[in-house]
């Protein structure tokens, strides 16, 4: 019986928390506790040294027969079922933060034969590794669902429904909008995307002045236009009468961070959401050129447990990709190697904040491309292989960090914007923001279990959420 | 308390190596655990998607274009087209639009735009 080598001690007041992520268990201990565990790790038999707090560690799983091993890295070759596909780099809106900087250098729509032969391989995947479903989702780059894009989105929502259904797959459509559309878009959009992520980033001052319209040559407030798209989206109904599935995700900058409990205020009152997407700011993009700033890691802390207390008033939860307590792993996201996003050229990437070509980190992220000749990708198996070996586990910044297995190193295009390296997050603003954030909510899920009787703070795990 | 891992969450210090190990050095304290919490194990993580299944009765998949660009669906053809496409109705694609709207959407050093089979293309100045 031996201590597991993922445990954590974080004081408390004048307790601590213990935490090992590996085995899913927290618990609050006084520093006794500390002193056991400093004496087993000496070489002391736990059970002679304390019978029941033997016990009691052993059931939460803090001292071990067998250390958990990590799975190791497979060789297995890249064979998604899921694609993602960015239609365009065009873009009706000019966000003041844009990351691909959309509505510039737009170019054209993405050929139907990319999307055509990106659904084939995927479907041919799923059946080659039975599984049973496959998604389609539509991303920026600009504003994947433009009218102007409608007869490729048309055709690629079809001919993957179509494909799949005649594989026996279940397939699955999602899209991320700016929720600028005229009335023909967002019939289309309902009747044919299954699932929304909507960017709104608040009140009318707050979205206006980061979310612009551009129009005619002018910038002018999106505000009304994406009102009018979320109460459609509110008002809509399946035959069923079951709602549409659709989510909300602000970007938090400098300007909106003490106003984020108002953003959530604002958020539960025009939506029937239960849980809405705060993210803060990265620097890029069109931020080289604009005045939008990231906010101050310590105000994104300080507003965002505001906001989590307002959250709480109205029933309603606040998601961040580099807190959460429901996901433990090694990998930040599917950028590690694993996601199939298209670019408008045919060029895939496993990030969508680095999606041009001409990005200095698109070496890191590019993975592949498609053949036209051929009517097939082709994919770098090195380029692959280098993201596949960015677990948290080998990234010697984070070896003694609590939180590392919840940020699971964090996001890698934010990583590498700021140390020049994926696997050094040594200048990453958002370690504070993690640590503080899973801190609070390890501390309050632990407060509320205290005085209960122990069969009732073995709580359900959280069921899984949406990625970031 | 007299730990050296103490850290000042509310500073954070993002340049410095985080440690929150078992400490070396002793601690007192009540030998008691007061809260207990259980979470998800470890598991690797997947870009899991919460999509729902939408089944779109109204699809006319059969649909299917041809080498003399015309839309043949369930064998029977519909109308020749102008772009190898053919919609969920079996109808061709329609033309890509180039009115003043759309051609909005074009970059800011662009100057307007055209339709040509591959879609709508912003023209440069």
């Amino acid at each position: 019986m031996e201590i597991t080598r993922e445990l954590f001690v974080i004081p408390k007041n004048d307790q601590f928390i213990l935490y090992a992520p590996l085995e899913g268990s927290a618990m609050q201990v006084g520093g006794g506790v500390i002193k056991y565990l400093q004496q087993v790790q000496s070489g002391e038999d736990p059970e002679k040294l304390n019978r029941d707090l033997f016990t009691q560690l052993r059931n939460q799983r803090v001292l071990v027969d067998k250390q958990r091993e990590l799975p190791p890295i497979t060789n297995e070759p890249f064979a998604p079922t899921s694609v993602t596909l960015l239609p365009t780099y065009a873009c009706n809106l000019r966000c003041v933060y844009c990351y691909s900087l959309g509505g510039e250098r737009v170019g054209k729509v993405m050929d139907k034969e990319i999307a055509r032969s990106a659904i084939d391989l995927i479907i041919e995947n799923a059946l080659e590794k039975k599984v049973n479903s496959v998604n389609l989702g539509f991303h920026g780059g600009g504003e994947p669902l433009l009218e102007g894009n409608m007869p490729f989105l048309d055709f690629a929502v079809n001919y993957f429904r179509y494909q799949a259904s005649l594989a026996g797959l279940r397939g699955s459509v999602g899209a991320v909008t700016n929720g600028v559309h005229n009335q023909k878009m967002l019939d289309w959009i309902v009747q044919n995307i299954d699932h929304l992520s909507l960017s709104i980033d608040g009140p009318q001052d707050i979205q206006d002045s980061q979310r612009p319209k551009y129009q005619g040559g002018k910038l002018v407030g999106s505000y009304s236009d994406v009102m009018n798209t979320l109460k459609f989206l509110e008002q809509t109904r399946d035959r069923q009468g079951k709602s549409y599935n659709y989510g909300m995700r602000a970007t938090i900058t400098d300007a909106s961070v003490s106003r984020m409990s108002e953003i959530v205020e604002f958020f539960n009152s025009i939506s029937k959401n239960k849980s809405f997407h705060l993210e803060p700011l990265f620097e890029c993009g069109r931020c080289r050129t604009s005045q939008a700033r990231a906010p101050k890691p310590e105000d994104y802390l300080r507003f965002m447990r505001e906001a989590e207390i307002k959250a709480k008033e109205l029933g309603v939860s606040i998601y961040y990709s580099g807190a959460t307590l429901d996901k433990i792993g090694e990998e930040f996201c599917g950028a590690c190697g694993r996601n199939f996003f298209i670019t408008p050229d045919g060029d895939v990437t496993t990030c969508l904040e680095v999606c041009r070509k001409e990005d200095k980190h698109a070496g890191l992220f590019y993975i592949g491309g498609f053949d036209s000749e051929n009517k097939k990708f082709d994919f770098n198996t090195s380029t692959i292989t280098n993201l596949k070996q960015r677990k948290v586990s080998s990234m010697p910044h984070c070896e003694n960090c609590f939180a590392k297995y919840n940020c699971s190193g964090d996001c890698l295009a934010k990583v590498v914007e700021q140390s020049g390296s994926l696997r050094d997050p040594s200048n990453n603003f958002r370690c504070g923001i993690n640590q503080g954030l899973l801190l609070d909510r390890l501390s309050r899920e632990l407060d509320a279990n205290i005085n209960k009787p122990l069969a009732q703070q073995i709580n359900e795990p959280p069921t899984q959420t949406k990625s970031c | 308390m007299s730990l050296q891992l103490k850290q000042n969450l509310v500073n954070m210090k993002y340049s410095t190596k985080p440690s929150y190990r078992l400490p070396k050095t002793s601690t007192e304290g009540r030998n008691a655990i007061t809260s207990t919490l259980q979470l998800r194990t470890f598991s690797e993580r997947t870009d899991e998607r919460t999509f729902c299944f939408f089944h779109k009765d109204s699809c006319s998949p059969e649909c299917s274009c041809d080498s003399e660009k015309s839309c043949t669906c369930n064998t029977q053809k519909k109308e020749s087209c102008s772009h190898c496409f053919c919609d969920n109705d079996c109808r061709c694609e329609s033309a890509c639009s180039c009115d003043d709207n759309s051609c909005n959407d074009c970059g800011p050093f662009e100057s307007g735009c055209y339709c040509d089979s591959a879609g709508r293309i912003c023209k440069s100045d």
